[in-house]
């Protein structure tokens, strides 16, 4: 509104945020499945994203360095546009010091320089690969050579052919020469020197286990797993005798399986000597062993990793990881320790986090991982590990093929898909929050990095990881994470679930939390915990923090879907939050699609509740009610359709999207105008009120981002493709009369929210964050108005003038200072002295002053 | 809630032709500026006649005076409270092309109810002047009296009008002096004319004391205002705003630096020439405008009227001043919060006018919302019609699997009311027009139809539908009673209407929107056709809250109440009520008898109604008792009930104990 002569665009970036990538996740048949590796000289630890690597210094614990992919167009085109996947990292295969080399799945090899900027233009060879072969891993050699393996799906699903290449790369060319091929091969891995390959293959509907050594080119050992398990007893589970994991050791003589039933089976090579090491009760999911091979690594579903001295079987743990262990590897020479955990409490995209352990005291170096939010619906088809039972958040050994392939028919069909999620900015530092399972992640966009990770809810998952059938226990689960205008607050509302089988198990519970921190804590403090704010198995549906004009901004409103409103808020008194006004749950039908808008000044609320509007006023708490009858606009509204979102942009202007419509309401006046069509976009894709995920307003300004997320059409051309969408980022103007921006970003676009700055930030369902920002175009005025403009109370500008002026007085009337009064009785003003301020005041309006007057102006000063 | 409260006579003023003059009373009449939203004295510079000071409760009348010459004009009055129940009056005059400045310090005294020549008991002291004073203030903390001159000085004098000290603002035609008070510290800003249109804003502080050493005075911005036309415009000051009256257009300036911050136009100004309007602030954001005998509380802000009154024993009504009320806009604040008042001046028709002080208390709300919801003095009526607009444009447009992305249809709503004006005799042509014109394929509303979403149009149509059309009606009505967007202004007494035409009876309970209740319930309450009762019912609940069905029912007359107690109970009606859902007319039963009270029914109705309950409670009883049978047996109820998201319901149940082997 006042922002005249400050010319402002908005741009859209993606700038931040991705999800660590664990490139072999993807293939069941990789035990080895994380890529993060040291530097040789042990101060870096590089790790893959999927939209960057991000270098990590082992000392600080800082990310020292990011190579972003949008940063450079070859990477962007590689990486966005074409789909491609990161396969592996490798320092040694570029000749250049100081050069990364970075393998795609389809065979692309960049090198690129990681130290200094991303100017220079990355090298870019590509590989002759056949049609589905993907690359997984390049062994290196202490001579320089190298050797890759590749992978292909075989004979069905869940085996694969692999092949391994020689590779020599000259200048711009690279020369591969086949060297081994193995059909069929069910689980493999190799040693931490790159130097055997241990496999388990099918032959002639038996395993079989191959172990390979890469530079001799020759297998060193081949024998069936029957013979090994021959005392196996005929009626043992299906699970006792899947291997779920394996891992061969730097000297290629010690093998270790580790088996779904939970139990690990270490075999010396040379005489397949068996020995069995019992501790988990589920799948055993990772295995590695330390160089010297006089440590076994073990983990799984128990969030637990164990260290088995494998000369005295002696066990050490290292308990409470956040999340299930799916890769665990000894790097650096046996300093470090690397784990990569999975996420599993989160069912709808893959969530991981790498670790970085000191193996000297297993205290935690580094830790990575990405934002972390839960969408709506599945989004991709994530690899769920394998457990002894079958659930939600595991594969089995029998289903273990079929669950995939469901899942992806389930994307492939849907052609509208509600991917939103929720998130929160805190208002004062800015930082997102993201409901993730019974905790919730900060997130800082700025630094990029995850600032803190914290069990809201009390569940089994914030303790220990969950085995068997206690997988199907539902922990409770974060829906909304909300702040109050001053950040000082948080308020969380989760649900509850009963154990299943029950009578009362579709009795959900709900709890509505509030929070506060210190500023030199990291976590929040609950203060008060409300149990079914709403009445017994009533959820709540919005909710909305008061603005800043009542009870300090600490308070907040909830609604539930029968109509019903709470206000709580804080009591300095009790020293606790306390409800305060209510309206009972009026209405006799439910709905989903409530929405709810408070005037900034605190009077009004505004209800949306299915198609209708009321207007309640906050004193009362109840339908509003005019002094005089006449004229005046109805205290509601009914709609064209259920009404999904509301935004009360400035005094006047109520921003209503109902499925139909996106149209602004104006108050003062009563009328409906501006109205957009949204219905191709919205109608029955989104749940009820999850559109209001999709739209923000930024409260300065009143502006309204929206977006509208595509299925694109031509591009899936083949089966398997997983559907491609593209979002619209649609700023407008406060009353919506003019768009100020239209912008495409090339995935589904989750969730979007306003920066408490000028800026809109959004996340799409590949976890990177973008920003919707503006550049301000006003380089002069801004030296001059920062002050001033920042300052909107009119009392403390004219404090803050009358104190500058004061300094400046003080500064020129030291000499003086003793009979001032008296000179300047005779009408004449000798308190005048030319200084640096004197012609401040003329910039402060200068954009429309004629020239006649600013000489004027001057004169007047200067004489 | 905001008000304007009945003016109340102060005195009448002395038949001077100047007084009576609007255009020069306001310059006659100078009122001092110590008046406050609870003050009980107002002190009044009536030029060629008195200073006055007056008394508000508990009768208004004169309490102190000092005369003056005839031919004397007041330019400035103030008036301060000192310290020892004394008071000091300090005024200027104009006496034929000399200036002089009076002070007058006297005693308090409350008893005295009337001293007519305060002169007596006084203190008075009297100075020449070079030029006119445009601007009196008393600062009584600091014993100083600050008087701005039309020269361009600026003047501190003591209470015996020694002069203290003097500043040259280096601009000469000063016509707007301001003085007011913030966190205790004085300003001063004024408006000097130097050029034609040209005006220069200044900001002083006054007496600034940061602990060590007091400054006089010290400048704090200046600004050159362009096409400001100071001689035309009325100006008023409002916490940190500067308000312009041009004509009809309103400008908002921002201080300190006199940024232009806003510009509306005000419609209730219609003829800016003849008509005579003043203005005075009242609160934050809010001002007071008179337009002839009309006065208006204005909420800028919001740029809407909160509340208005006609003073119809006068033509005129000039304010002079009030006393702004400084709230935020918070709530809380007690009801007298925000009492004050403003002093004007009425001047009655006549060949031989007559003026009067008169006094307005105002309530002038909350500043809030609230208050200005609806009441946008902004034109309303929006000459262009209401078309959805398609979100992008067509270029952009492409790609994307929005297979069911139809074409954003416009219509001119003109042309198309036009056309079926013309047919208004002939249903089915008036049907085919309908229509064609409107694109609808079925003669429901359906989600393509959603184009059609002008408020005014439907209204219109609905209008012209029911005037040209008695006995029968075109199918467009059946299709607009369809329409979520059925006008609300159209739905009184419509179901009264189609009472002889059963389908659009049902059609306009089922589909139309925004029926009004007292409607509903009284059609309910005396229909006697089960499944319409049923409708009906079922509509009341869910449009409307408990809480206004009660609040409704309360309001019908005893004789309906007990048709649909008589109505619900009676046996006639069972075999239908039974096939469908009955929990609804239970539902309405309840909030019935909470509405009016059990007792209010007769004996004999009241022993037939729990007879009734008995027996529906047996009823219950057996069937909760049979359920749970059947619970026991099929636990795994479709219930509802699921978590964003992954809401797969999980068929497998857990076995009691699964067999594992380890191998040993």
């Amino acid at each position: 509104m006042t922002q005249a002569g400050v010319y402002q665009q908005y741009k859209l970036s993606v700038v931040s945020g991705g999800k660590v990538a664990l490139p072999r996740a993807a293939n069941p048949s990789h035990s080895n499945k994380s890529t993060a590796f040291l530097t040789p000289d042990l101060q870096n630890y590089i790790v893959p994203f999927n939209n960057q690597v991000k270098i990590y210094s082992t000392e600080t614990r800082q990310c020292v360095k990011t190579l972003k992919f949008s940063n450079s167009p070859q990477l962007l085109e590689i990486f966005e546009k074409e789909n491609a996947q990161l396969a592996d990292i490798s320092l040694k295969l570029s000749p250049e010091e100081n050069d990364l080399t970075l393998l795609t799945n389809d065979g692309r090899i960049i090198s690129l320089n990681y130290k200094g900027k991303l100017t220079s233009n990355p090298t870019i060879l590509r590989l002759n690969l056949e049609d589905g072969e993907s690359v997984s891993k390049v062994f290196e050699n202490s001579d320089n050579s190298f050797k890759l393996l590749t992978s292909k799906i075989g004979s069905y699903r869940s085996v694969f052919t692999y092949k391994l290449y020689g590779l020599q790369i000259k200048k711009d060319s690279i020369e591969t020469n086949l060297e081994h091929t193995l059909n069929d091969v069910i689980l493999s891995t190799w040693s931490n020197n790159s130097k055997f390959m241990a496999c388990l293959f099918q032959r002639d509907n038996q395993r079989h286990v191959q172990i390979y050594s890469i530079w001799d080119k020759q297998e060193l050992k081949e024998f069936s797993l029957q013979s090994i398990s021959a005392m196996h007893h005929p009626t043992a589970s299906q699970s006792s005798k899947y291997v779920s994991s394996m891992a061969v050791d730097s000297s290629g003589s010690q093998l270790a399986l580790g088996f779904a039933s939970g139990v690990v089976n270490v075999l010396n090579v040379s005489d397949l000597q068996s020995r069995l090491l019992k501790w988990h009760i589920d799948s055993v999911l990772s295995l590695g062993f330390t160089d010297d091979g006089t440590y076994l690594l073990s983990g799984g579903w128990e969030k637990v990793v164990s260290f088995w001295q494998l000369s005295t079987n002696l066990q050490q743990f290292l308990p409470r990881l956040p999340g299930i262990v799916v890769d665990c590897q000894s790097l650096g020479g046996g300093k470090f320790y690397s784990l990569a955990l999975q996420m599993t409490q989160n069912l709808n995209s893959t969530d991981y986090q790498l670790i970085l352990l000191n193996a000297a005291d297993l205290t935690s170096k580094v830790s990575v991982n990405g934002p972390l939010p839960v969408f709506n619906s599945p989004v991709d088809v994530g690899a769920m590990p394998v457990s002894a039972v079958s659930t939600k958040a595991s594969t089995t050994v029998s289903s273990s093929s079929v669950s995939k392939k469901k899942q992806m028919n389930k994307l492939r069909k849907g052609i509208k898909k509600d991917f939103t999620t929720t998130a929160a900015v805190n208002p004062v530092t800015r930082q997102i929050f993201f409901p993730h399972a019974s905790a919730v992640q900060t997130f800082d966009f700025y630094k990029n990095e995850q600032v803190n990770y914290q069990y809201v809810a009390s569940g089994i998952n914030n303790t220990m990881g969950k085995v068997r059938f206690e997988l199907n226990i539902q922990d409770p689960v974060v829906l909304d994470v909300v702040f109050t205008k001053d950040g000082k607050w948080m308020v969380t509302y989760e649900v509850q679930f009963p154990p299943e089988n029950l009578l009362s198990s579709k009795d959900l519970g709900y709890n509505l939390k509030f929070w506060t921190k210190n500023d030199n804590e990291n976590d929040w403090s609950l203060i008060t915990k409300v149990i079914d704010p709403h009445g017994v198995n009533i959820p709540i549906t919005k909710t909305l923090p008061v603005p800043t004009t009542i009870n300090e901004s600490r308070g907040i409103l909830t609604a539930d879907n029968e109509g019903g409103l709470k206000y709580w808020e804080y009591d300095d008194y009790q020293k606790n939050w306390c409800l305060r006004k209510l309206t009972l749950p009026n209405f006799n039908n439910f709905s989903n699609s409530v929405s709810l808008a408070w005037s900034q000044d605190g009077s009004l609320i505004f209800h949306g509740f299915d198609d209708k509007l009321q207007i309640l006023d906050f004193e009362t708490f109840k339908n509003f009610e005019s002094s005089n009858s006449d004229s005046d606009i109805p205290n509601e509204f009914t709609l064209d359709s259920e009404i999904q979102a509301m935004k009360l942009v400035d005094d006047t202007n109520l921003v209503v999207a109902t499925r139909f419509t996106l149209s602004v309401l104006d108050l003062l006046k009563g009328t409906i105008s501006n109205s957009f069509d949204i219905y191709p976009f919205v109608n029955g894709v989104y749940k009820n009120g999850h559109l209001e995920r999709l739209i923000s307003c930024d409260e300065k300004t009143g502006r309204i981002a929206l977006v509208v997320n595509q299925r694109l059409k031509e591009v899936q051309n083949e089966e398997n493709d997983i559907p491609q969408y593209r979002a619209r980022v649609i700023v407008f103007e406060s009353s919506l009369s003019k768009r100020v921006g239209s912008f495409v970003h090339s995935n589904y676009i989750s969730w979007i929210g306003w920066n408490h700055d000028t800026d809109f930030i959004f996340l799409d369902i590949n976890g990177k964050l973008g920003i919707v920002g503006t550049t301000v175009n006003s380089e002069m005025l801004e030296g001059v108005n920062s002050e001033i403009s920042m300052e909107t109370n009119f009392s403390s500008q004219l404090q803050k003038l009358s104190q500058q002026q004061d300094v400046s007085a003080a500064v020129d009337g030291v000499d003086n200072e003793d009979d001032i009064a008296l000179d300047s009785i005779n009408g004449d003003n000798n308190n005048k002295v030319l200084n640096m301020n004197s012609f401040v005041g003329m910039f402060e309006n200068i954009q429309n002053v004629q020239m006649d007057t600013f000489f004027d102006y001057v004169m007047k000063v200067v004489t | 809630m905001p008000f304007i409260f009945q003016p109340f006579r102060l005195s009448v003023l002395p038949r001077i032709g100047a007084l009576s003059n609007y255009e020069v009373q306001s310059n006659y009449l100078r009122v001092s500026s110590d008046i406050s939203p609870n003050s009980n004295k107002i002190t009044i510079g009536i030029s060629e006649s008195a200073i006055s000071q007056y008394i508000l409760n508990p009768t208004p009348k004169l309490l102190s005076n000092i005369s003056i010459p005839s031919t004397n004009v007041v330019s400035a009055c103030n008036v301060a409270n000192l310290n020892d129940d004394k008071e000091i009056w300090c005024y200027s005059v104009k006496s034929g092309k000399s200036y002089f400045l009076n002070a007058s310090i006297k005693s308090v005294d409350a008893e005295t109810v009337l001293d007519t020549d305060a002169s007596e008991n006084s203190d008075n002291f009297k100075i020449k002047m070079d030029s006119k004073v445009v601007g009196i203030e008393v600062i009584a903390d600091y014993k100083t009296i600050v008087i701005v001159l039309e020269n361009g000085l600026i003047q501190y004098y003591d209470f015996r009008l020694q002069k203290l000290f003097s500043l040259d603002i280096s601009y000469h035609n000063v016509k707007v002096v301001n003085y007011f008070n913030e966190n205790n510290q004085n300003f001063l800003f004024v408006l000097c004319e130097f050029e034609k249109k040209k005006v220069c804003f200044k900001l002083f502080e006054l007496l600034y004391h940061d602990g060590k050493r007091q400054t006089p005075i010290q400048e704090l911005s200046t600004t050159i205002l362009e096409n400001f036309n100071l001689d035309q415009c009325k100006l008023c000051y409002q916490s940190g705003i500067l308000y312009q009256l041009e004509g009809s257009t309103m400008k908002t300036y921002a201080l300190p630096q006199c940024r232009l911050i806003q510009t509306i136009h005000l419609p209730m100004i219609s003829d800016p020439n003849s008509q005579k309007v003043s203005l005075a602030p009242i609160s934050t954001n809010r001002i007071l405008l008179t337009v002839n005998n009309q006065v208006y509380l204005l909420d800028l802000a919001h740029s809407s009227v909160l509340s208005e009154r006609t003073l119809t024993h006068a033509k005129t009504f000039q304010l002079l001043r009030s006393a702004p009320i400084r709230v935020s806009p918070s709530l809380g604040s007690s009801e007298y919060a925000t009492r004050t008042l403003a002093i004007g001046v009425t001047t009655k028709n006549g060949n031989n006018p007559t003026s009067a002080l008169e006094v307005i208390n105002i309530d002038v709300g909350t500043g809030t919302l609230k208050d200005s919801l609806g009441k946008s003095f902004q034109s309303v009526s929006d000459p262009k019609t209401h078309n959805l607009k398609p979100l992008f444009s067509d270029d952009e447009s492409d790609a994307g699997d929005n297979a069911d992305s139809d074409e954003v249809v416009a219509f001119a709503y003109e042309d198309i009311f036009k056309e079926l004006s013309k047919n208004n005799k002939n249903i089915s042509k008036f049907d085919s027009t309908f229509a064609k014109r409107l694109n609808i394929q079925e003669d429901y509303y359906t989600d393509r139809e959603r184009f059609i979403c002008d408020q005014e149009f439907l209204s219109k149509v609905v209008r012209l539908i029911f005037e040209s059309f008695d006995q029968e009606y075109p199918k467009a009505l059946t299709f607009l009673l369809t329409h979520p967007l059925f006008p609300a202004d159209c739905t009184k007494g419509l179901l009264e209407r189609f009472k002889n035409h059963p389908r659009l009876f049902k059609q306009a309970i089922v589909t139309c929107p925004n029926l009004p209740l007292d409607d509903l319930l009284s059609e309910l309450f005396s229909i006697n056709n089960g499944e319409l009762c049923l409708d009906i019912s079922l509509r009341i609940l869910q449009d409307y809250t408990t809480d206004m069905i009660k609040s409704e029912i309360k309001k019908l007359d005893k004789v309906n109440v007990h048709n649909f107690v008589n109505f619900m109970i009676s046996p006639k009606d069972e075999e239908l009520i039974q096939h469908k859902n009955t929990n609804q007319l239970f539902q309405l039963l309840s909030l019935v008898i909470d509405a009016i009270g059990l007792f209010a029914l007769d004996g004999t109705l009241l022993q037939r109604l729990s007879d009734y309950i008995d027996e529906q409670v047996y009823l219950a009883e057996r069937n909760s008792g049979l359920r749970n049978l059947l619970d026991a047996r099929n636990k795994n109820r479709g219930a509802t009930g699921s978590l964003a998201g992954n809401s797969k319901t999980k068929e497998q149940t857990l076995p009691k104990y699964t067999v594992d082997y380890l191998e040993l």
